[in-house]
């Protein structure tokens, strides 16, 4: 369905030299940079995936989705989509794409959102039957069908994102690709967004790339999870394994009696329990260990330190993408290309 | 999954359609607020040539005359309020907002979707000129019968259609023109500056900012190889009944579709090295 071989994007910058003297340069003869947003990427999914791509700001997430929807050529490599060069797609094949941008609104500012849809419906050929249909469900499922013929300006940052989604998925796509969607977004507006997306994946198979930088996105709506740093793949696995060395793993935090000892952590015997101390605070301690271990491991604590709070957490998906990002990998889930 | 269930006919009917579809949606967007209705479209490229014709009364009253050399105050302000007239029909560069769109990123979407771009700027103009039209035919009626002198009718009907399509064709002209200039987005900067001067430019080739009667005749000479000549000075003198331009009538044409020819290759161009320059700013 996509695939990315060997893929290199590189940008073209012009240098700003700083001063008056770097300005009077600038304009006789500018100096370029080259920025390399993605190095030698390989990536397939198959139909009916849903991806999640995290990496921090630059790591090239969102050019990787530039150029996998055919936005911007790649200066090296192969982008494929729907077995054809992505940045050569016939209508065919952008017919049965879709992108969602979250923070480039597509529908018109002064309008209802109902008069882009019908522009979209007369684009994208739906049979009216089916552009009515869809639209009911869709409106009805992202809890917005009284918005339709409300001017986009005067409707919330949700309703609006949620009005960019249901454009997206008139059509019926088999590819989206979702760049930041529920970017800015409340809790509620954002359970209700990737509640529709993972059920539009589970009943039409779509292929839905979702880039994010709420892991709480991610872990909700995907199957597979790629993380990218600096251009390059660091990550690439099933999320289940991701979930399993979630939940083979205990992070307790531990409260201790401002007015106590100052506790010796030497005395503690940590690896005994398999135990690593992650965080450290004024009257606070953060360990992490197996899950299995953990039960001993509450009791010595009370038998050692004066302890006034404790609390057994699942580690947070979060705190094992830090280690990728740190690592590199992670120990049993997925693999580093 | 059902794949797409339909197929894309390539023909000019969908197109069409899809162009009609889009003149519709311009509609609702330039119909969205009352008052910049009134301003950017029922008022739209009037004030310079009012403010022209003030020129001309206020300085026919010095003693050199402007209008003197066989030129009659009367026929250069007749000029000029047809001009208004006919001007609402010429495409305008603010019509546009690609080069913005290009700026913010707002054209990133257009290009995953399956139709080429230009339909929406085909779709302004077929609105631009349905509504400009909707004004101006009531408005110069009217006007004809008020004050004849000062804003006469045409000649007869078929210099009335002469005329008009010179003018449509010359507003395509300006469209694919300034469609060119607001891509230019994907290499500068300094768009909104370039369209202002070729605005200007354009407008007094196209004697819409002074009356073509008052430059030399190697200048009109000169003028008469450019499409903004044929798009408004011609037409003006076509719906008067000139005789001389009616014989130019086949001739404008040619240059005209010429024009069309030359600026359409040159918008394709700019449109596919700038399409592949793009970065998609903005996602």
């Amino acid at each position: 369905m996509l695939e990315a071989r060997a893929l290199r994007k590189v940008f073209r910058t012009s240098v700003r030299e700083e001063g008056l003297s770097g300005f009077l340069k600038s304009l006789v003869a500018r100096r370029h940079r080259e920025m390399v947003a993605l190095e030698a990427l390989d990536l397939v999914v198959r139909r009916g995936e849903f991806v999640g791509l995290i990496g921090a700001n630059g790591a090239g997430k969102t050019t990787l989705v530039k150029l996998l929807a055919g936005i911007v050529p790649a200066t090296s490599g192969e982008a494929m989509l729907l077995s054809r060069d992505s940045f050569h797609l016939r209508d065919e094949e952008k017919a049965r794409l879709s992108l969602v941008m979250g923070q480039r609104s597509q529908l018109w500012w002064d309008i209802p959102a109902i008069d882009s849809f019908h522009l979209l419906r007369e684009i994208y050929r739906v049979p009216r039957a089916d552009f009515e249909r869809r639209l009911a469900r869709f409106a009805e499922r992202l809890e917005v069908a009284d918005k339709l013929e409300v001017q986009l300006r005067h409707l919330s940052l949700g309703q609006r994102m949620k009005m960019e989604i249901i454009g997206a998925f008139l059509h019926d796509p088999e590819v989206v690709f979702l760049d930041e969607p529920t970017i800015g977004l409340d809790l509620v507006s954002r359970e209700t967004i990737r509640r529709f997306l993972v059920e539009h994946n589970q009943q039409r198979g779509a292929t839905i790339i979702l880039t994010s930088h709420d892991i709480e996105d991610i872990e909700a709506t995907c199957k597979r999870l790629v993380i990218l740093e600096k251009g390059r793949v660091i990550h690439d696995g099933d999320i289940v394994a991701l979930a399993h060395e979630l939940t083979s793993e205990r992070l307790i935090e531990v409260h201790l009696e401002p007015a106590g000892v100052e506790p010796d952590l030497a005395l503690l015997p940590l690896d005994e329990h398999s135990a690593r101390l992650v965080g450290r605070g004024q009257h606070s301690l953060s360990f992490i260990l197996p899950a299995a271990r953990s039960q001993a491991f509450v009791r010595m604590l009370f038998e050692r330190l004066q302890v006034r709070d404790l609390a057994v957490e699942r580690r947070p998906l979060e705190d094992l993408v830090k280690q990728i990002f740190a690592t590199g990998r992670v120990a049993g889930a997925g693999r580093k290309p | 999954m059902s794949t797409v269930a339909f197929e894309f006919a390539r023909g000019p009917a969908r197109l069409s359609r899809l162009v009609l579809r889009a003149a519709a949606w311009e509609l609702r967007k330039v119909a969205a607020f009352r008052a910049g209705f009134w301003l950017k479209e029922v008022f739209r490229n009037l004030a310079r040539p009012l403010v022209m014709v003030c020129v001309l009364m206020s300085a026919s009253g010095l003693p050199q005359g402007v209008a003197g050399d066989g030129v009659s105050l009367q026929h250069a302000v007749a000029y000029m309020v047809v001009v208004a007239l006919l001007e609402k029909l010429v495409f305008h560069d603010r019509c546009l907002d690609l080069s913005d769109q290009i700026f913010q990123g707002y054209v990133t979407k257009y290009f995953t979707m399956p139709f080429p771009y230009f339909v929406l700027p085909a779709g302004r103009f077929v609105q631009h000129i349905v509504l400009q039209a909707a004004i101006v035919v009531p408005a110069w009626t009217v006007l004809s019968l008020v004050v004849p002198a000062w804003c006469p009718p045409p000649a007869d009907w078929s210099s009335a259609a002469m005329a008009l399509c010179l003018v449509l064709l010359g507003s395509a002209c300006f469209l694919l023109f300034y469609f060119t200039l607001h891509a230019l987005a994907f290499w500068l900067d300094v768009v909104w500056t370039t369209l202002v001067m070729a605005r200007m430019i354009a407008l007094f080739c196209g004697g819409m900012v002074l009356p073509p009667m008052f430059l030399p005749e190697r200048v009109q000479a000169a003028f008469a190889w450019t499409f903004p000549w044929w798009t408004v000075a011609v037409p003006v003198q076509l719906a008067a009944g000139s005789s001389e331009a009616r014989a130019d009538f086949g001739r404008g044409l040619a240059t005209l579709a010429c024009w069309l020819a030359a600026l359409s290759i040159l918008a394709a161009l700019v449109w596919a090295r700038g399409r592949r320059r793009y970065a998609g700013s903005g996602m």
